[in-house]
């Protein structure tokens, strides 16, 4: 496996979303190349790693894909447990499955407590004459729970590598968020344990010269 | 483990054929169950303790439940993909539904085992239970059920059971995650593939990797571009009959374990319709909040798995902060009230808010007379917020003091505080003005039956969100005023206030506070359950109240050398008696009485 081999940051993306509303279907489309040209094992359909260069930086992203085991309820937390990104696809001519996102994003939020960036997907954008959820709806919903939003056709190819390159600067955007809260609080760390020892040496010398005088 | 399989085989010699006979039977019944038909009813016996049943029994069972839906598996089912189609995935792929909901039938069964107890221990032991149960079932290779019962474990409501997960052993949690390893998703299930392809029959696999791949050679099967010769078959249909093909290999699996009818009855019962499934899943979650709270110490809502703290406790908790909530009566709008009357209530809340965890203050403030009445330790006193609402704020500091120390007799209250008397006339303005009140002696009106009812009132405050309105709940007057005397006295009607002389007879020992301008008195209880205090022994409900500021006509005299005092109504007559334990006890209440109703009117002192 490619992960982990080189020092570009790597982002675990799980698409979450009811059965038949095309998650296999983005990934593959995304991946499309690599799944059509290369001999490909059963131990690498359905997951891919793809490096990605965003802002001038190379990310390498982890894509897990749930489709053909949503009916396993209990699955999602062994997929999502540890994903910086989540994608809730649905269907925008599908009412139920976009009700279906709602539990999802309850569910991780629960667990994930915030950790993760969550884009809300409408796939199947070529079926507009059918749309049963308006693009404003979804918008608003994910607006409210602090989700990404955006529009997809996986059958037509229409912004599907738009959708990973948005989750993935969000990712790093809250990667970095992390990483200079962690870096500030090292810092001080280390300036604080410069300046007590400087103290230190201060009070020690100090003392006595308080005392002869 | 080998040793186990052989322990397991019961019948080894067992010819195949009968079982798969068996099989057959089992098989029909299971898709009379999945077809939401009325479940036959086979009786589960009372005694049935599933921790006294043999890991390896219930595994045998589970397995033998899920081998005939797994040997039905078409390839056509898995080929056309039919178990994603939401209408008609029932009909057209029965036998992979119907794998994936013995996935989550025994999912659900093994969280709401586990959530079915109050107790963390017996969480605990259950949890360990059930990594045995999926050890077992993966040491006969049931990788599916061994999976769910694994997941069931790792689901939000009992994987955030932290309490729970503290107490189970160490040889258990190992094993468990050892499981985990092997049902990570990582590397796309590495480590379930490599365990699956490893396996030799008998195994039942997890399907749900399978039907992933499965799904996704499909899809790129449709993306191709380069239509096929005929007869020809390309690189994914290969993939595709290699995939079906290694789920056949394992089809022909056989398991020589016995039916258990108690076991089978057992988990017959534990299965439920695909609603209901769904349905239970936020209840699970629910249920797991309840055992054990998000953070146990922020909540105000007591659970069984929180450290223990008494009940009692947990309940004036409640208790007190239902009253700090309501500080004003809410009959009066507040906006009569003068703002700094407001505040002071407001302090008063707040300081009873501060007050809620120092118990131990509590029990000092009724303490003793001669009889060492102290620390009132009961539920029904908690809420008499001991803080003088009606006298100022400098006050309270030293009504504190003489709560601490009500043997020596306080000052009287400060006088001349009108905004005070007006609050107080206006929480005293429900008090019926007769000489005596008499209130309807309650029933519930022990300590026990008081905290029935108090937890009755929980339960409506956790389904409604508020405290049930109970007229007589609304706080007596006198709760604003801090116990200043209390003891354990007999009580006489010498003359009624239609100048009657009666029997002179004294009653059974009273309890009788005085609190600010109120004589309160409690009964005795009648049966007396707990009495570690003197005060126990007395119902919580008062009995009477007299107003000493309504009922000005009172006047409290006491004899010499008699140990008993006397009140009088000048206006009707009336006379009580009051006998105390010693003459020094009877001067004591004979000059704390006789200093409140000095307050405004003359004293009758007849020395």
């Amino acid at each position: 496996m490619e992960a982990g081999t080189s020092d570009s940051p790597v982002f675990k993306v799980v698409l979450l979303g009811e059965g038949a509303v095309g998650k296999s279907s983005i990934l593959l489309r995304y991946i499309e190349n690599k799944f059509n040209n290369k001999h490909l094992s059963t131990t690498q359909a359905s997951f891919a790693t793809r490096k990605l260069t965003v802002n001038g930086k190379t990310v390498e992203l982890n894509i897990w894909d749930t489709a053909g085991q949503e009916k396993y309820h209990s699955l999602g937390p062994i997929y999502y447990r540890g994903s910086q990104g989540a994608m809730l696809i649905y269907d925008i001519t599908d009412t139920r499955s976009f009700e279906r996102i709602k539990n999802w994003v309850r569910e991780l939020q629960e667990v994930l407590k915030g950790t993760a960036t969550l884009l809300v997907v409408g796939n199947k954008v070529d079926l507009d004459a059918t749309r049963q959820i308006q693009r404003e709806t979804a918008e608003e919903y994910a607006k409210s729970v602090g989700a990404l939003y955006a529009e997809c056709s996986a059958k037509e190819n229409i912004d599907i590598d738009a959708l990973f390159e948005t989750i993935t600067k969000a990712m790093m955007a809250k990667a970095s968020e992390v990483s200079t809260l962690n870096r500030g609080a090292s810092l001080r760390r280390s300036t604080s344990r410069r300046t007590i020892q400087v103290s230190d040496d201060t009070d020690t010398e100090a003392a006595p010269k308080k005392k002869c005088c | 483990m080998k040793v186990h399989h052989h322990q397991l085989f019961h019948n080894p010699a067992e010819p195949s054929t009968s079982d798969s006979n068996s099989l057959v039977d089992a098989d029909d019944l299971e898709v009379i169950v999945f077809k939401d038909a009325p479940e036959p009813v086979i009786m589960l016996p009372v005694t049935f303790d599933l921790l006294k049943m043999k890991p390896e029994d219930i595994a045998a069972q589970i397995t033998l439940e899920d081998l005939p839906i797994f040997r039905n598996i078409t390839a056509t089912e898995l080929e056309t993909g039919a178990w994603t189609n939401q209408k008609t995935k029932y009909s057209d792929a029965p036998y992979v539904t119907g794998m994936t909901l013995r996935f989550n039938l025994i999912c659900h069964w093994v969280q709401r085992e586990i959530l079915s107890s109050d107790k963390v221990a017996y969480r605990a032991s259950l949890i360990e239970y059930f990594i045995k149960v999926a050890k077992k079932l993966l040491d006969m290779n049931n990788i599916h059920a061994s999976f769910a019962v694994v997941s069931a474990l790792l689901c939000q409501s009992i994987f955030r059971l932290k309490l729970t997960w503290n107490k189970v052993g160490r040889s258990d949690k190992q094993t468990f995650d050892k499981l985990t390893k092997l049902f990570s998703a990582e590397n796309n299930w590495q480590n379930l593939r490599e365990h699956t392809d490893t396996r030799k029959s008998p195994c039942i696999p997890h399907l749900g990797v399978y039907l992933t791949d499965l799904l996704f050679v499909k899809d790129a099967m449709k993306r191709r571009n380069t239509p096929l010769l005929l007869g020809e078959k390309g690189r994914h249909e290969m993939t595709m009959d290699a995939i079906i093909r290694s789920i056949a290999s394992f089809q022909d699996s056989v398991y020589p374990f016995n039916e258990d009818p108690a076991i089978k009855a057992y988990l017959m019962s534990m299965c439920s319709d695909r609603d209901g499934i769904k349905a239970e899943a936020a209840s699970l979650y629910k249920r797991s909040l309840e055992v054990e709270p998000d953070d146990p110490m922020s909540l105000a809502v007591p659970s069984a798995s929180t450290p223990r703290r008494s009940s009692m406790s947990r309940l004036s908790h409640f208790s007190i902060r239902r009253k700090s909530s309501t500080p004003i009566p809410p009959e009066t709008p507040t906006s009569c009230i003068p703002a700094h009357v407001r505040a002071k209530a407001l302090c008063a809340s707040a300081r009873s808010a501060t007050t809620r965890f120092v118990k131990g203050h509590k029990k000092t403030r009724s303490s003793g007379d001669a009889d060492g009445c102290l620390g009132i330790d009961n539920t029904a006193f908690s809420h008499n917020d001991p803080e003088p609402t009606s006298s100022n704020n400098a006050a309270s500091v030293d009504s504190l003091d003489h709560i601490l120390n009500s043997s020596v007799l306080p000052e009287p209250l400060p006088e001349g505080n009108s905004v005070d008397s007006a609050l107080y006339r206006r929480r005293s303005s429900n008090v019926c003005p007769e000489i005596f009140r008499m209130l309807k002696p309650r029933r519930s009106s022990s300590i026990h039956s008081n905290r029935r009812s108090e937890i009755k009132d929980m339960w409506y405050f956790l389904r409604h969100g508020e405290f049930p309105v109970d007229e007589e709940d609304q706080g007596y007057p006198f709760e604003s005023f801090p116990v200043e005397m209390t003891g354990v006295l007999h009580r006489s009607l010498v003359r009624t206030s239609k100048k009657k002389p009666v029997l002179i007879r004294y009653s059974n020992r009273m309890y009788v506070e005085l609190r600010g301008p109120f004589i309160v008195e409690y009964e005795r209880k009648t049966i007396p359950l707990v009495a570690r205090f003197p005060r126990e022994l007395f119902k919580a409900k008062p009995r009477r109240i007299l107003d000493l500021r309504i009922n000005h006509f009172w006047t409290a005299t006491h004899a010499d050398g008699s140990n008993s005092f006397e009140m009088h109504d000048r206006r009707t007559g009336c006379v009580v008696a009051y006998r105390c334990d010693a003459p020094s006890e009877a001067e004591l209440w004979t000059n704390a009485l006789c200093r409140i109703m000095s307050d405004d009117r003359e004293v009758d002192e007849h020395f």
